[in-house]
């Protein structure tokens, strides 16, 4: 049977079509696709796929190690936020993450001339600022500095932070984290520290009180040494840097102090040495306030650390404090950014984790190897932008270093002053008198006796352990208060590569001289009786471990003997905190079978 | 007409806020933002989340605060929904969430324009990342194409999550704690927490309803409902154009 079609029947399913084809969503959706096809050229990102988990572990980006959760994608983590009741962290633990995958790094200095930036040798830009910091010195208005960087990190937008995220030296978890550190080391409220026999010449004992770093702006070279070798016989032992006695931050020259220490500490273990930073709430405001008082047009050079994470730089107006027609402005900065484009000189600053390799990477060392220059030593602190400064712009003086001198100096500092070195000054004397001078002839302390230092260091390195009666100590691989240079694991750099890293050893790990003594062998499986109850593992020797610890390596979860770790051997009965920052007293160690 | 359930929202104490950052830091990575290339400028970054640095000394003592702004979610008369020629914004009537859809955007900017906050960021660039870096990326976010406008969702896949996770256990409501912000959740000192302004059953509901809670620009009556806090009577009048009226009072951190 043949159908008719009308022409009433064609038009109806005509309309129809049009009608539905109007209202149903497959153009809409086809406009959608056409849309972001043509915005989104080539292939779009791939998500990464997994399951979604949360791993507990600790923060490698400064010896606090706060406890962190990572959360991961699969084995990928994505996103590091503070573990839950752990509040004691900050924007370094998410910056971190990205760290060495930032790009706009700058390594080299860049000049302004003419209007024109052209780029620099460092080494070039540091002997251009030295003679600007020269003719500075005698001028009138004379050199100023503006240290915005009393508050560690804090934060910009985004397309600012994404540039300047690597310059974050400073941590500064929580305003109560020294007393919280405190008492996590175990601190006496008095730390003595008594000469050390190989050092026949420091005989004198010093008393620091905790939570002062005035003791130490006025250390010399010797007992800096001493310190640090005093500092690793007690596996306990750690300062605290409140300010710098006079109510301010760290300058450089107690900063250059700090990383003295910091130094010879690195010889042994993980640097101590928490330069503490003011109270949280007049820091920034007082800086301001200075700003205010300078008057405008006066000054003839400033200085402006810009390296810290983010930072608030009133550019403008620091631009306003500068003689028209002859104020130069230099910026240590990290990368492109407002410091760069403002500065008449910028110098690249390095990057703390860097400095650590805590990143690795060919960039991190291309960004490490140009951004400090010789010495080679391992620098932990800002401070060595202004030690090299120093090293240009002062000749070494002789000074006193004998204990004698320190005792002298110790006697002013009792009067509430800081020996000349930090003085009273005050932020705003710091801008008025260019005291810049002054505390960069501080530095100049440090820095003449960078030569010393090297086979001073070697000759710790290379000295045999002495194995004491100090008592033995179980501690958890990545605590902050043990004594070997592996101790402290760049745990984010480390998820970064590979997960499985994460894992502790599968044994314990001791010096020989603790083997010996127990006549245990080299992988002996041993009971160890502590304070916290009885743990079975099995030990190796390690003469990179302090004579005084036996450490235990934990697993993923960083919980002790956490049932993912390769700790499979390992019977225990401990009942302790593995994040205490002091591990319990072993009393024997048993060797078994 | 389904009413209102919730209305989320997040709870920023001004006096605990220290300008930290990682929030900033946060919401980037969890929402995949690319790094800009270096030529972004300062003004063409894509900022969801921004922290604003405000030192204050009407009185003569001066005083700071650490604000961090991101998108309001504003609840009446949404500028940026009332603009949008493509409704690519809108206002969840589930959750009380401004919303942004990508795929949707046109790139008028329109919305950046309406916007009285500045709280979106156009994207100039085509997201890239480098091939380590992009194996670490956020899993529930979709990363975004070129010419659209971006803004905080609330870390709307992480609602989203938390949804199926309830979903599956045959709740259709949350739990307190099982969605939280990755701003919220990446403040270090609890500055930032996530409340439901509709549930007096939530933990923060009276700190987000009590005298010292208070809303930016809200005589513009859009209803913001990020809510802050703070004990400081010129931080409660932070939006108040008279207390700033000198140069160089504000600067953006």
């Amino acid at each position: 049977m043949k159908q008719k079609m009308s022409r009433r029947v064609a038009l109806q399913w005509m309309g129809g079509i049009a009608v539905g084809v109007v209202l149903s969503p497959a153009p809409y959706a086809l406009i959608d696709d056409l849309t972001v096809a043509t915005q989104t050229r080539g292939r779009s990102t791939a998500l990464p796929t997994g399951p979604l988990g949360r791993v507990r572990t600790r923060c490698s980006a400064c010896p606090r190690a706060c406890s962190i959760d990572v959360l991961t994608v699969g084995r990928r983590p994505y996103l590091t936020v503070p573990a839950p009741g752990h509040d004691a962290s900050c924007a370094m633990r998410p910056a971190v993450h990205q760290l060495a995958l930032l790009p706009a790094r700058i390594d080299g200095a860049r000049l302004a001339e003419g209007g024109v930036k052209r780029e620099i040798a460092t080494e070039r830009g540091l002997e251009i600022a030295a003679q600007w910091i020269d003719a500075g010195r005698v001028g009138q208005p004379p050199v100023g500095l503006v240290d915005l960087s009393m508050r560690p990190v804090r934060c910009t937008p985004l397309h600012t932070l994404a540039t300047q995220l690597p310059a974050s030296i400073w941590i500064d978890p929580a305003p109560h984290w020294l007393d919280d550190l405190g008492e996590s080391v175990g601190l006496p409220p008095d730390l003595e520290l008594a000469s050390d026999p190989r050092f026949e010449s420091s005989a004198t004992r010093l008393r620091v009180a905790i939570g002062t770093g005035s003791a130490f702006a006025v250390m010399h070279e010797p007992d800096v040494d001493r310190v640090a070798r005093q500092l690793h016989e007690q596996d306990s032992a750690g300062l605290l840097w409140e300010e710098d006695g006079a109510g301010m931050s760290p300058g450089p020259g107690l900063l250059a102090r700090i990383a003295a220490i910091d130094l010879q500490l690195d010889a042994f273990g993980p640097g101590r040495l928490f330069p503490a930073r003011p109270r949280l709430d007049h820091s920034l405001a007082t800086t301001s306030r200075s700003l205010a008082q300078v008057e405008d047009g006066s000054l003839e050079l400033l200085i402006v650390d810009a390296s810290r994470a983010a930072g608030s730089v009133p550019w403008r107006r620091l631009r306003r404090k500068l003689r028209p027609t002859s104020g130069r402005l230099i910026a240590f900065g990290i990368a492109e950014g407002p410091a760069a484009r403002h500065a008449d000189l910028f110098l690249p600053a390095p990057a703390p984790l860097e400095c650590e390799e805590i990143v690795g990477g060919s960039r991190h060392g291309c960004v490490t190897r140009l951004a400090i220059s010789a010495p080679v030593h391992p620098r932990t602190s800002r401070a060595v932008d202004a030690i090299d400064l120093a090293q240009l712009v002062h000749p070494v003086a002789s000074r006193p270093r004998d204990a004698e001198a320190l005792a002298i100096e110790l006697e002013r500092m009792g009067r509430g002053t800081l020996c000349g070195v930090q003085g009273d000054e005050s932020e705003v004397a710091t801008l008025e008198r260019g005291s810049i001078v002054d505390r960069l002839r501080a530095g100049a302390i440090w820095a003449d006796t960078v030569s010393d230092w090297r086979p001073a260091r070697d000759q710790h390195r290379d000295a045999p352990p002495r194995v004491e009666a100090a008592a033995l100590r179980l501690c958890v691989e990545g605590s902050g208060s043990l004594a070997s240079g592996e101790s402290v694991p760049p745990v984010l750099a480390k998820i970064a590569l590979e997960h499985r890293l994460l894992a502790g050893s599968g044994h314990a790990r001791a010096h020989p001289e603790v083997l010996l003594r127990s006549r245990a062998k080299d992988g002996a499986r041993c009971r160890l009786h502590t304070e916290a109850g009885v743990l079975e593992v099995r030990v190796h020797a390690d003469p990179t471990i302090a004579p005084h610890q036996i450490i235990v390596g934990t697993g993923l979860g960083r919980r002790v003997f956490d049932p993912t770790s390769r700790m499979l051997e390992t019977l225990e009965s401990l009942d302790f905190d593995p994040r205490a920052e002091r591990g319990p007293q072993v009393h024997s160690l048993e060797v078994l079978g | 007409m389904n009413a209102r359930r919730h209305t989320y929202t997040l709870l920023i104490d001004l006096d605990l806020c220290d300008g930290c950052g990682a929030c900033a830091i946060g919401c980037a990575i969890e929402n995949n933002v690319a790094v800009p290339p270096a030529s972004s400028g300062e003004s063409k970054g894509i900022v969801p989340l921004r922290v604003e640095h405000v030192v204050h000394d009407c009185t003569g003592e001066i005083d700071e605060v650490w604000i961090p702004i991101m998108c309001q979610h504003c609840q009446h008369h949404t500028p940026c929904v009332a603009v949008c020629p493509q409704t690519a914004v809108d206002l969840d009537p589930e959750s009380g969430i401004v919303s942004q859809i990508p795929d949707r955007c046109l790139g008028c900017r329109y919305c950046m324009a309406a916007c009285p906050y500045h709280t979106r960021s156009f994207n100039w660039w085509r997201p890239e990342w480098t091939q380590s870096l992009a194996a670490h990326l956020a899993p529930d976010v979709a990363v975004r194409q070129r010419g659209v406008v971006e803004k905080c969702n609330l870390c709307h896949g992480r609602w989203q999550r938390a949804q199926d996770a309830a979903a599956a256990e045959g709740r259709r409501d949350l739990q307190p704690g099982e969605f939280v912000p990755a701003c919220a959740e990446s403040c270090a000192r609890g500055a930032i927490q996530l409340v439901d302004l509709l549930d007096p059953g939530d933990p923060n509901f009276a700190r987000a309803h009590d005298a010292e809670a208070f809303h930016l620009l809200d005589r513009l009556h859009t209803r913001p409902s990020v809510t802050y806090r703070s004990t400081r009577q010129w931080v409660r009048e932070i939006d108040d154009p008279r207390c700033f009226a000198n140069e160089g009072q504000v600067s953006h951190v």
